[in-house]
């Protein structure tokens, strides 16, 4: 089954970042960019099935309309899509932060800037971890 | 008056015989000698005073009129006999009295007889005899006949037995007897002197002296029974009749001289003789009748003696009768019953008034002996039992009290008294009602144990002083307010002189001086000592009582022990001294004070002039009279919740641009009652305009520090947005395109990425610094040695890479915010393992004890609150102690970033964090030779 990861953020830098993240270590995933939060959950009531969700979503803290915290909130609390793992990233080296995404779901917590290889290798784990 | 004690007053000889009688009788019986001593001659043989012709024609002899005397004598002395015995019939019928009846029998037969006689002498009946010698003997057998009758009735009179004179049947029997038996005497005799043919010259010899000696016999009967039988009967049987019948010897005596002797001289015809046997029967019937007439007499004076003792004896009963109303009027008054008991038949009488006592009313119920034991309470019931008892068994006497339980539940306390009466052999108890007098002494002793209470809760006792003995009576409290034990010592003026302490003593002597002149009541306060030399104050209040001459009798008078009222004064006036010193003193105010009345009684303080009020300040003005009319209603409604206990607090502007706090203050006193209240006014103008002042620097400093928090948060936060572009396209240049740049070039990306990551840092750090005081965490219970952990666990690498040592020794909790407990010693650790000598592995101690406040000695700390303090030491580079305050500032550094990396905010943000737990961080360092910091941080917020 083709996997595709959705990454969210409002930095399109950082989006180019991630997009050249996973070119460079030859991911043959469908990664799918959105620029905010609202953004995410629209795809999401488009895509009512399982097998059109992500395998992975990547979100940043701080985003408009929808932050990356109440979109993990609300994917978490959704039975439908609770099991999608999730990485957040953030600028943040806050112990506070990070503790309070891991409390609410997250898988990881990446803080900005981050290294290609933290990331594919955290990538990489969770793609194993839930198959 | 009884009865024996009457007697007739006339001369009486041994045997009650009355003398003026006896004279009497003896003068009628000598007369007829005396009078035919002196010719008197009232015989006459030849002269006939009446003619029976048939008889006369019969009888040798007729009546002559001398004869005519003797037979009316006769006559009458037959009546007399008859009428006699009738008398003394009908005195038997009506007293039974049989000796009376006895003699009239005797009489009456002699009478029938006499008739006989008669019947001779009239010649009606002819005897054997010739007529004188028939004359004479059926004189003589009448003469012998009654004398041996009365001998024979005396007799029957001396020896009577019981039973006839018990008996009215035996005496109706012994009299009928006696009738038929002196009856048949005389018929008897009668028949005898019939058959009689001739008769001894012993009974007439007409030519002798003695005519008729035979009535010597007579003589001497009557004499026999006059003077020996007759005194006999006379002392068993008082009374006249006897008397006389023994009087009635003297004329049948001197019948039988006049018979015997005179018969031949002057008395042929028998006149005088038989007048005195006439006046011989008489005399007994005028004893009979003298008899009837002193018996009805006497019983007139019996009536009057019986009425009299009738009106006594009702006098007594009424007497009595009121005696017992008396009582029971008494015993009523008492509350006091009695009762009687028959030792015998146990029988018992109660009183009406003894009813009531045991709650009934009077013959209600049966008066019975175990009634009585029932009325009586179970406790008592069987002592009083056992008490009765024994008195009716040895016949004693006893008092005792005891209970009654009426039947509606009330008791009541009872005095009984219980006497035996031997004669009577009975029980006389009575029963006095004594509840109301228990009660009373129980209230009485109540009142007197108040009393005494009373004087000693208020340390107030009572004397009598009684003039002329110079004595004094004490109440117990009144020695022990002196310091003496109740009664242990005998008090006299003298005595007490020594007890007034010497400076009140001229006052003291000075007071009695005027009490004895003018004597009039008194009161006074001096000092006394106590046998332990303690003084105390006393006042004292005394009445004067005085006699009609107004001569003192007695002082009574009463005592109060005031000391600690009198300390209290004087520690009243103190106070008082030193409020007004403090009202006068305290700056910039004015200090009121108000009673529960609302007016004014104290007023003081540097600026009262300052302040206008509608009426001057002055002692007594009331509330109302200092303000206008709405003003005063709102501080009379503060004033009135401040005398309800509460304490306000309020703000004032006056017109003049003054600003007062108005503090009102409840005055309590030592029950916690509101009695005052004060109000300080303060002139808080200045304070006011400096506190706005300073609000509006606060503000504006608030605003300063938002800004700068704002600053710092922001400048940290969106700085690294373009560092963190910076850096990572730094990095994507260095790795994407590092065939194309020459190493010169790489060399600048590297040192650009270097200080992109410094700046990074310092960011960081920055943002930590600011973070501090922004954070929203709370106040949680941490476990020190866990977070000591936890940071050891964090620092592992470096800890390895520099192969330092942690000792851990830390074994507390504090309240703190566990984030930034961490960041605080993290800080600390990795500075003791970052400044370390070259060549000499870290060495870091890691301590925590718990202290008081006050041991701390750091004025910053509260005395009283328990902190922990946790000292982290190393073995490191350490520093000069002069640049111990500096190191905690921002940015400062001690070393060239070459020598130790770093921003110089670690510390800062270690201090702020202290200062946010209220705590204190302290450094002791010296050059070469480690460093210590201690942080003491409260245990609870």
């Amino acid at each position: 089954m083709e996997k595709f990861f959705w990454i969210a953020d409002d930095d399109a830098d950082d989006r180019m970042i991630i997009k050249e993240a996973f070119e460079e270590n030859d991911f043959d995933q469908t990664l799918t960019f959105f620029e905010d939060g609202e953004m995410v959950l629209t795809k999401f009531k488009e895509r009512l099935e399982n097998r059109h969700y992500p395998s992975l979503l990547i979100l940043d803290l701080n985003m408009p309309k929808v932050n990356g915290v109440e979109l993990l909130s609300r994917i978490k609390k959704d039975d439908k899509t609770k099991h999608i793992p999730i990485v957040i990233l953030s600028t943040s080296k806050s112990n506070v932060d990070r503790e309070k995404v891991l409390n609410l779901g997250a898988d990881d917590f990446i803080t900005k800037p981050f290294s290609f290889n933290h990331m594919i290798q955290i990538t990489k784990e969770l793609i194993e971890k839930y198959g | 008056m009884a009865i024996n004690s009457i007697s007739i007053n006339k001369e009486e000889n041994n045997l009650n015989i009355p003398m003026g009688y006896f004279w009497a009788i003896f003068l009628i019986c000598i007369s007829p000698t005396v009078m035919s001593m002196l010719g008197v001659e009232i015989s006459y043989n030849d002269y006939r005073v009446l003619s029976f012709s048939k008889i006369t024609e019969s009888v040798s002899t007729g009546l002559i009129l001398g004869r005519t005397f003797s037979t009316v004598w006769v006559i009458f002395s037959i009546a007399v006999g008859v009428f006699t015995c009738i008398l003394t019939l009908i005195d038997f019928s009506v007293k039974k009295d049989i000796t009376a009846p006895i003699v009239g029998l005797v009489m009456l037969c002699i009478s029938i007889f006499d008739l006989f006689h008669l019947l001779v002498i009239l010649g009606v009946v002819n005897t054997n005899l010739d007529l004188d010698s028939a004359i004479y003997v059926t004189w003589f057998v009448s003469r012998i006949l009654n004398i041996l009758l009365l001998i024979i009735g005396t007799f029957i009179i001396l020896n009577l037995k019981e039973k006839h004179l018990n008996s009215d049947r035996g005496k109706k029997t012994l009299v009928k007897f006696l009738g038929i038996s002196f009856f048949l005497i005389s018929i008897i005799s009668m028949v005898f002197i019939l058959n009689l043919k001739t008769i001894p010259s012993l009974f007439i010899n007409r030519d002798a002296f003695f005519t008729h000696p035979s009535e010597v016999i007579s003589i001497v009967g009557y004499l026999f029974w006059g003077g020996y039988l007759m005194p006999k009967v006379l002392k068993n049987f008082d009374g006249i009749f006897f008397k006389m019948l023994i009087l009635s010897m003297i004329p049948a005596i001197f019948a039988g001289v006049h018979m015997a002797v005179f018969y031949k001289n002057f008395d042929v015809e028998y006149n005088f003789a038989q007048f005195l046997r006439l006046f011989a029967n008489l005399v007994p019937l005028i004893g009979i009748s003298l008899n009837y007439s002193r018996n009805i007499t006497t019983q007139h004076q019996m009536n009057l003696i019986l009425d009299q003792e009738i009106k006594s004896k009702e006098k007594i009963q009424q007497d009595l009768e009121r005696r017992q109303n008396l009582l029971q009027t008494a015993e009523k008054l008492a509350n006091m019953g009695s009762w009687e008991l028959d030792v015998k038949t146990k029988e018992i009488n109660f009183s009406d008034a003894l009813y009531k006592i045991f709650g009934y009313m009077p013959n209600s119920i049966t008066p019975d002996l175990d009634l009585m034991y029932n009325m009586i309470i179970p406790e008592y019931r069987s002592g009083y039992k056992t008490m009765l008892e024994t008195a009716i068994s040895k016949q004693t006497n006893f008092n005792t009290e005891y209970q009654v339980l009426w039947v509606n539940g009330q008791r009541r306390y009872i005095l009984a008294q219980c006497r035996y009466i031997q004669t009577d052999k009975k029980i006389i108890g009575t029963c006095l009602d004594i509840t109301e007098l228990k009660e009373t002494s129980q209230k009485l002793s109540q009142n007197e144990a108040l009393l005494k209470e009373a004087e000693s809760i208020a340390h107030n006792g009572s004397f009598e002083w009684f003039n002329g003995i110079d004595h004094f009576f004490w109440s117990e409290e009144l020695f022990r307010i002196h310091g003496y034990q109740p009664n242990s010592v005998e008090i006299t003026l003298n005595f007490y002189e020594n007890l007034i302490h010497k400076d009140d003593i001229e006052k003291c002597k000075q007071t009695i001086l005027s009490i004895l002149d003018e004597k009039k009541d008194f009161a006074t306060e001096y000092r006394i000592y106590r046998p332990d030399k303690s003084i105390r104050y006393v006042y004292l209040t005394a009445k004067v009582i005085v006699n009609h001459e107004n001569e003192i009798i007695k002082i009574i008078g009463n005592l109060q022990d005031i000391t600690e009222l009198k300390n209290a004064a004087i520690l009243l006036e103190k106070t008082e001294s030193i409020y007004k010193t403090i009202a006068s003193n305290v700056p910039d105010s004015i200090v009121l004070m108000f009673d529960t009345d609302h007016k004014l009684i104290l007023f003081d303080g540097p600026i009262i002039t300052e302040v206008k009020f509608k009426t001057k300040l002055s002692q007594g003005i009331h509330l109302k009279e200092l303000f206008e009319e709405d003003e005063f209603i709102d501080t009379k409604n503060i004033l009135d919740r401040a005398f309800s206990g509460e304490e306000i607090q309020l703000e004032k502007d006056f017109p003049d641009d003054k600003t007062f706090m108005i503090d009102f203050k409840p005055v309590r006193n030592a029950s916690g009652g509101v009695f005052n209240v004060m109000v300080v006014m303060h002139d808080i103008t200045e304070i006011k305009n400096v506190q706005k002042n300073l609000e509006s620097k606060v503000e504006e400093l608030n605003s300063s520090n938002q800004d700068l928090e704002q600053f710092a948060y922001v400048a940290s936060h969106d700085l690294q947005e373009p560092l963190r572009k910076i850096r990572a396209f730094g990095e994507r240049l260095q790795n994407k395109f590092t065939d194309n740049i020459s190493p010169e070039g790489l060399d600048y990306v590297k040192r650009m990425q270097n200080a992109s990551e410094r700046m990074q840092t310092l960011i960081d750090d920055l943002l930590t610094f600011s973070r501090v005081t922004r954070t929203d965490e709370v106040y949680v219970d941490v476990d020190l040695h866990d977070e000591f952990k936890k940071i050891i666990e964090d620092l592992e690498y470096t800890i390895e890479k520099k192969n330092a040592t942690i000792d851990l020794m830390v074994n507390h909790h504090i309240d703190a915010i566990p984030s930034q407990i961490r960041q605080l010693f993290q800080n600390l650790l990795s500075n003791s393992i970052k400044f370390t000598k070259e060549g000499v592995p870290p060495i870091v101690e890691i301590k925590s004890e718990i202290l008081k406040g006050e041991a701390l000695e750091n004025e910053r700390l509260e005395q009283n609150k328990d902190y922990c303090r946790i000292t982290v030491k190393d073995n490191g580079i350490g520093f000069d102690q002069q640049y111990a305050d500096k190191i905690f500032e921002l940015f400062q550094r001690l070393h060239t970033r070459n020598e130790y990396q770093g921003t110089g905010i670690g510390l800062a943000v270690c201090k702020k964090i202290v200062d946010k737990h209220n705590g204190e961080i302290i450094v002791s360092s010296k050059q070469n030779e480690g460093t210590l910091f201690a942080i003491i941080l409260p245990i609870k917020h």
